[in-house]
């Protein structure tokens, strides 16, 4: 027969403590003094030059890196040609090449060599131009995003936010176009009145403030719909808007941002590259989580000619690019944002705010080509 | 018939011989013949008559007759025919010396002095001794049997596993399944020792004649709900069985070891004892000798178990007070046992019919826990169901992290049990599920759980001969929602299906051998993944890979038998055959370049049932004993086992979406072949236990991940693994000490898991194909566990435990590239994290210690971390912004610590 104490069931709780907690950890021993060479190239046929950078890695919690001057660095072809690249001279770290007047073969690979003021010598593996691809689409809808601040100790507040989500679509019937990169800064410009003593009227100020769709580069590979390789509605990021224009009707009352201007860089990548690109992603994602992958060393294609058991990192890789500009902005009539696609676009020197008309400013919709 | 006698009188009965020879005159036989009736007279009265008559001393000890009464009737009978008349069929003999004095002596005693019944008793005045058989029978037979079975005293239930141990020989014999015994001796006094882990030893001095029984009861300890008991809880076992390598813990003693969660937990207890650690102070199993999570064999009532964790390893997945009994084979494992390298954790429930309804519980902070068990059908079937249940939830809204605040944990587990007894025939069914729900924030959520069933069927055909069936089903799902971005949230799922039958037979009708042979299939099905949109906004796309399917076909045989006095053997043999076949699509790479997926030429796709690959092989299982002493012996093992399953992981610590992977025609089986030796000491009439065991195992085709291997659905995930060999070694050092107020034990291990690639490229090279310590290396282990007895009702128990830190990769350099600061780690596992240790504290008190109440409660407070050690779980980094406050610093190392302070907990146990 069952005979239960009730009195036993009651349960005391002494105390909850549970003490999840981080400190920072400084490993005695850290074998990090030696002079680990990065090299790293791109061969990017849109901006029509080779840059190489060399330098050496820090360590890791100091940020302070030495650059390899007067290095000897070549561009070579598998059919044995060469191209030297010359230092600039505010940066004499960084190696340059103009190739707008070299024919850059499809058929042939390619790969950079440096040889330091000391000798030695540093080679990248050889690489070859990705396939071709094209723009499909880009397009923004609004919508919300949660972000949660920590408005007080302890106390976290949960904004949904307005703004449009950003799209592109890309494709391509090249089989060796199937990794894209997206990389991209976004302009956003918005504007303030004032009103001087003596002036009949306010005065204007346009201010321009530069963000982005995501603090990494986005990298993707494809999938094969209808016999191509193409990425659909593919999501570059969320820009939100600094007041609500969806319930904004009064045409008269001042503005805040009323536009954005983004610049996206789309490169198509080789199989290495993008896999290069992913271990970069991922350990930039990576921090503080139980579960994190255990972490790998990031290892490009450079190596040491001279030392082959030299740790050399970087990455030399050539790249198709497609650059797009795009300006969106607020209408107020229609209640909807406008895209309008532009080839060129003078970016301004970083953050600012002028009395000066920047070179796209608000235009009613029926002034502008409309490129939806 | 059984006698309760006194024996002090060697003495006097070797002194009544010496004189009555010397001080006795010849004399002619009595012709006098006796003619007369006795009805109820007591024995005494007869003597008496009879002395007078006959003119003769009879000498004896009254007592040794005292109570017994005469009823014969006497006519013209001599001396000679009363006197036999008398003591025909008694355990009385006696001797007529100088015709005039009789002189009365018991059989035994007379067998004893004459060297036909030796005392192999440590008790030489046989005080309190059991007698078998019967005293007329003393010297009739050569060789005897001495039977019984031990049962539980409380609920008379048959105890499984039993030890009878005969003291002073070097004989022993463990109780089956129905608690019966049986062990051949020769006739003589013994002191037989009767245990039974988390039961009170009991001893009697037995007299055995002629073959018969002895049925005992064993009580439980007067903790009821156990104290800190150590491995092998019969001492001699350590020492005098051929089985070496073995860690066995009674689940019910181990309830008051401190506890992180209020729970027990029946596999981490184990951590404790040499040889086995895990990862860190969460994760998932054990990692045994070295071996990976993977390379155990967890069985539940024989069906294998494939996460035993909840929450991660918060605790495991083992309701403690379903296990009756836990073994950890870690080296020589049994030839029945296979499929795993490293260990095979046999875990059993508690089986036995019970006579009334009863059950067991718990309730702690974090969860509560009850089993019932129920007698039905004149207590021939036994039903047992008990379950657990979180409510952990709320905790979770008292973190300082807002994404565990936003976060969910859940679980639950539901075991139960059938018993059928039908006398030579015992079945059990059993069945088990549990479910692990884990959201953190709205970033991702798991649901993982394990499904289990088997079915056990022994038959006793006859004395000597049995046969056990076994039918077992495991299935293993997990979950996994990446839900951080809608448009890309995805389910990802994966499981294991197991289905096994294996068919024993035990033998024991040859003296000295105990033989076992059998045959097993094993059926494997794995679903390595399967991707689908979650949500309407999600546009991925819907993949599954194929799923993978395998049989593993064995035949097994062992004995165990002596070759001299104090030489045994226990040799076994395991012939494995394995096959992978389809459906299944194998890729074909370019001969002489690594498997990447860029070297892919071709692939085939196999129908159904169609064999992809095949592997197996003997693996033998030997170990010798040699007892240089009834307190020490010396053991050497040798095993070989191979494995065609591995679990893929790439993080430090296993996780549940770890996948399985079968062997296949690129991914061989992992093979072990393991030494050990070991010397045990036991002293002090088995109060302390030592022992040292040493170990030499080398792994072959051991998987390791690449760098950044990719493993969600990967189409072909020999690319993203590299083979390595192994080699593990240590040093295992236990002392132990038992009873006393003070109880508990000292446990050092040095080891190392050391691997190595081989690989000809770079894409299969691990830090330049160099010797590397894998995760689970961690050279320096010591533990202390002790208990304080202060009173029967009160009890302070502590735990200590060092070690140290795991292998890590730690960063090294920043650089840049592709426009980011990245970092540059080391080799692989080149830098250790900081040692571990941690002290845990508890104090226990019993409410009842009467063995027949009804309900029995037990208070536990425990405090996890008494000093507040911050041990490292992992170490991470974090991108900075530079200030003065972290020296311009761009980034930082961390080191998380999961129990920073110290964590008390008060849990209730109860049995009724």
């Amino acid at each position: 027969m069952l005979k239960i104490k009730v009195q036993y069931i009651a349960i005391i709780f002494i105390v909850i403590f549970t003490g999840r907690c981080e400190v920072v950890y400084e490993p005695e021993g850290l074998d990090n003094n030696k002079k680990i060479v990065v090299i790293n190239g791109n061969l990017d046929d849109y901006a029509k030059k080779v840059v190489v950078t060399a330098e050496y890695a820090s360590q890791f919690d100091q940020g302070i890196y030495e650059g390899i001057k007067n290095a000897q660095v070549y561009l070579n072809a598998s059919d044995e040609i060469k191209y030297r690249l010359y230092a600039d001279t505010l940066q004499p770290f960084k190696y340059l090449l103009d190739i707008s007047t070299i024919e850059i073969s499809n058929d042939k690979k390619y790969h950079i060599s440096l040889t330091t003021s000391n000798g030695e010598v540093f080679e990248s593996e050889q690489v070859q131009f990705p396939g071709r691809f094209t723009v499909n689409d880009f397009d923004a809808t609004i919508g919300t995003k949660d972000v949660v601040t920590l408005t007080s100790p302890g106390t976290f507040t949960t904004n949904t936010l307005k703004g449009l989500h950003v799209d592109v679509s890309v494709n391509s019937t090249d089989i060796y176009s199937r990794y894209f990169v997206f990389k991209s800064s976004v302009v956003a410009q918005s504007t303030y009145t004032t009103s001087r003593p003596g002036m009949p009227f306010p005065t204007t100020h346009r201010c321009v403030k530069y963000t982005s769709l995501s603090t990494t580069p986005k990298i993707e590979s494809s999938v094969i719909n209808n016999g191509m390789h193409s990425l659909l509605d593919y999501n570059l990021g969320f820009l939100a808007f600094l007041r609500d224009y969806s319930t904004y009707d009064d045409y008269n009352s001042p503005r805040t941002t009323y536009g954005w201007i983004v610049i996206l860089d789309i490169y198509s990548v080789s199989d290495f590259t993008y896999n290069y690109n992913k271990k970069i992603e991922s350990q930039l994602t990576s921090s503080e989580k139980i579960f994190d992958p255990v972490p790998s060393q990031i290892k490009g294609n450079m190596y040491c000619v001279t030392n082959p058991d030299q740790v050399t990192l970087g990455l030399f890789d050539m790249s198709r690019r497609i650059r797009k500009y795009y300006y969106y902005y607020w209408v107020t009539g229609n209640k909807e944002f406008i895209k309008y696609e532009f080839g060129t676009y003078n970016a301004p020197n970083g953050n600012q705010c002028t009395d000066t008309v920047p070179q796209f400013d608000f235009i009613e919709p029926n002034e502008i080509p409309v490129n939806n | 018939m059984k006698f309760h006698q006194k024996t002090h009188h060697w003495a006097l009965v070797f002194f009544l011989c010496f004189t009555s020879v010397t001080l006795l005159h010849s004399q002619q036989s009595n012709a006098k013949k006796l003619n007369k009736n006795f009805q109820d007279t007591p024995i005494k009265e007869v003597f008496s008559d009879v002395e007078s008559y006959f003119g003769i001393s009879i000498y004896y000890e009254e007592e040794w007759l005292s109570g017994v009464s005469i009823n014969k009737q006497f006519k013209d009978a001599d001396l000679d025919r009363v006197l036999y008349d008398l003591f025909f069929g008694t355990g009385y003999s006696y001797k007529i010396i100088q015709g005039s004095h009789v002189v009365l002596l018991p059989r035994d005693k007379l067998a004893q002095f004459k060297g036909k019944l030796v005392n192999y008793s440590n008790d030489i005045y046989q005080n309190q001794t059991i007698t078998i058989g019967n005293l007329a029978d003393v010297g009739k037979y050569e060789k005897v049997h001495l039977r019984g079975i031990v049962k539980e005293g409380k609920t008379s239930q048959p105890l499984i596993g039993s030890t009878v141990w005969i003291e002073n020989t070097n004989s022993a014999v463990v109780t089956d399944l129905n608690g019966k015994y049986d062990i051949e001796l020769k006739p003589g006094i013994y002191t037989v020792q009767y245990s039974s882990m988390g039961f009170e030893k009991i001893s009697y001095n037995v007299k055995i004649i002629s073959t018969g029984n002895l049925d005992v009861e064993l009580f439980e300890e007067s903790h009821q709900i156990g104290e800190v008991a150590i491995y092998a809880f019969d001492a001699e076992r350590n020492v005098r069985s051929t089985q070496m390598s073995t860690v066995e813990l009674n689940a019910k003693a181990i309830k008051q070891l401190p506890a992180l969660t209020g729970e027990i937990d029946v596999i981490k207890s184990f951590t404790m004892m040499p040889g086995v650690h895990s990862v860190g102070e969460f994760g998932s199993g054990l990692n045994v000798r070295g071996g990976g999570e993977d390379q155990n064999l967890y069985l539940l009532e024989g069906a294998p178990v494939y996460n035993t964790s909840h929450v991660f390893g918060m605790l495991s997945v083992v309701n403690p007070d379903f296990v009756k009994e836990v073994m950890l084979y870690k080296g020589h494992i049994p030839s029945e046992f296979g499929e795993r390298v490293s260990s095979v954790m046999d875990i059993k429930g508690q089986s036995n019919g019970v006579d009334k309804f009863g059950g067991k519980g718990g309730i702690g902070l974090y969860n509560s826990r009850m089993m019932i068990h129920v007698p039905m059908f004149n207590k021939k079937v036994t039903l047992k169901i008990g379950g657990r249940g979180s409510y952990s939830d709320f905790l979770l809204t008292q973190l300082g992290d807002y994404n565990m605040r936003q976060s969910a944990v859940d679980f639950y587990d539901i075991n139960s049990s059938l018993n059928i007894d039908l006398d030579k025939n015992k079945i059990s069914l059993f069945a088990y599920t549990s479910y692990d729900y884990f959201k953190y924030a709205d970033q991702y959520s798991y649901a993982y759980g394990n499904n289990l069933g088997s079915l056990n069927w022994s038959s006793y055909l006859t004395s000597n001969f049995s046969t056990r069936l076994r039918l077992a089903y495991s299935r293993y799902d997990v979950l996994r929602n990446d839900i951080n971005f809608l448009p890309k949230a995805k389910t990802i799922t994966n499981s294991i299906e197991y289905k096994s039958a294996k068919y024993s037979t035990f033998y024991t009708g040859i003296t000295g051998h105990t033989l076992e042979g059998g045959i097993q299939y094993i059926q494997y099905n794995v679903q390595p993944g399967k991707r689908t949109p979650y949500g309407e906004l999600s546009t991925i796309e819907s993949d599954e890979l194929m799923d993978e399917q395998a049989r593993e076909m064995a035949v097994f045989a062992n004995d165990k038998f002596d070759v001299r006095e104090r030489i045994s053997f226990n040799l076994g043999l395991r012939y494995t055959h394995y096959q992978y076949y389809g459906k299944q699509k194998v890729y074909e790479y370019t001969d002489g370049v690594p498997l990447t997926s860029t070297a892919i030429v071709d692939s085939n796709i196999y129908g159904a049932g169609s064999i992809i690959s095949k592997n197996g092989g003997l693996e033998p299982r030997l170990s010798m004993k040699i007892q240089v002493s009834d307190q020490s012996s010396v053991k050497l093992s040798y095993n070989k086992n191979q494995q065609y399953i591995s679990l893929i992981s790439n993080t430090s610590i296993s996780t549940p979406e770890d996948i399985w992977k079968l062997s296949d025609t690129y991914i061989q089986p992992i093979i072990a072949n393991q030494f050990a030796a070991g010397y045990y000491q036991n002293l002090k009439s088995n109060t302390y236990e030592a022992s040292v065991e040493v170990y030499f195992k080398k792994l072959d085709n051991l998987l390791e991940y690449k760098n950044d291997a990719e493993l969600e659905l990967s189409q072909h995930i020999e690319t993203e693994v590299i083979e390595t060999k192994g080699n593990n070694y240590g040093l295992e050092l236990m002392l132990k000490k038992n009873g006393g107020k003070l109880e508990g034990w000292l446990s050092y291990t040095y080891s190392r898991a050391m691997r190595k690639s081989n690989g000809l490229y770079k894409d299969k090279m691990i830090n330049d194909n160099s010797w590397f310590p894998s995760s689970f290396d961690k050279p320096n282990n010591f533990s202390i566990v002790t208990t304080y007895h202060y009173n029967k009702r009160l009890r302070f128990t502590g735990t200590f435990n060092y070690s140290t830190g795991r292998a890590a990769s730690l960063p090294e350099y920043q650089f840049k590239s592709a426009g980011q600061v990245l970092i540059y780690y080391s080799d692989r596992n080149k830098y250790r994290l900081p040692d571990y240790h941690r002290l845990d504290l508890a104090i226990s008190y019993d409410e009842s210690l009467k063995r027949h109440k009804k309900w029995k409660g037990s208070w536990t407070l425990s405090v996890i971390n008494v000093y507040g050690r911050k041990n490292a779980h992992s170490v991470f980094y974090r991108k900075e912004t530079p200030s003065i406050a972290n020296e311009y610093k761009m980034y930082s190392l961390y080191k998380l610590a999961i129990i920073g302070i110290p964590l008390p907990t008060l849990t209730y146990n109860f049995i009724f």
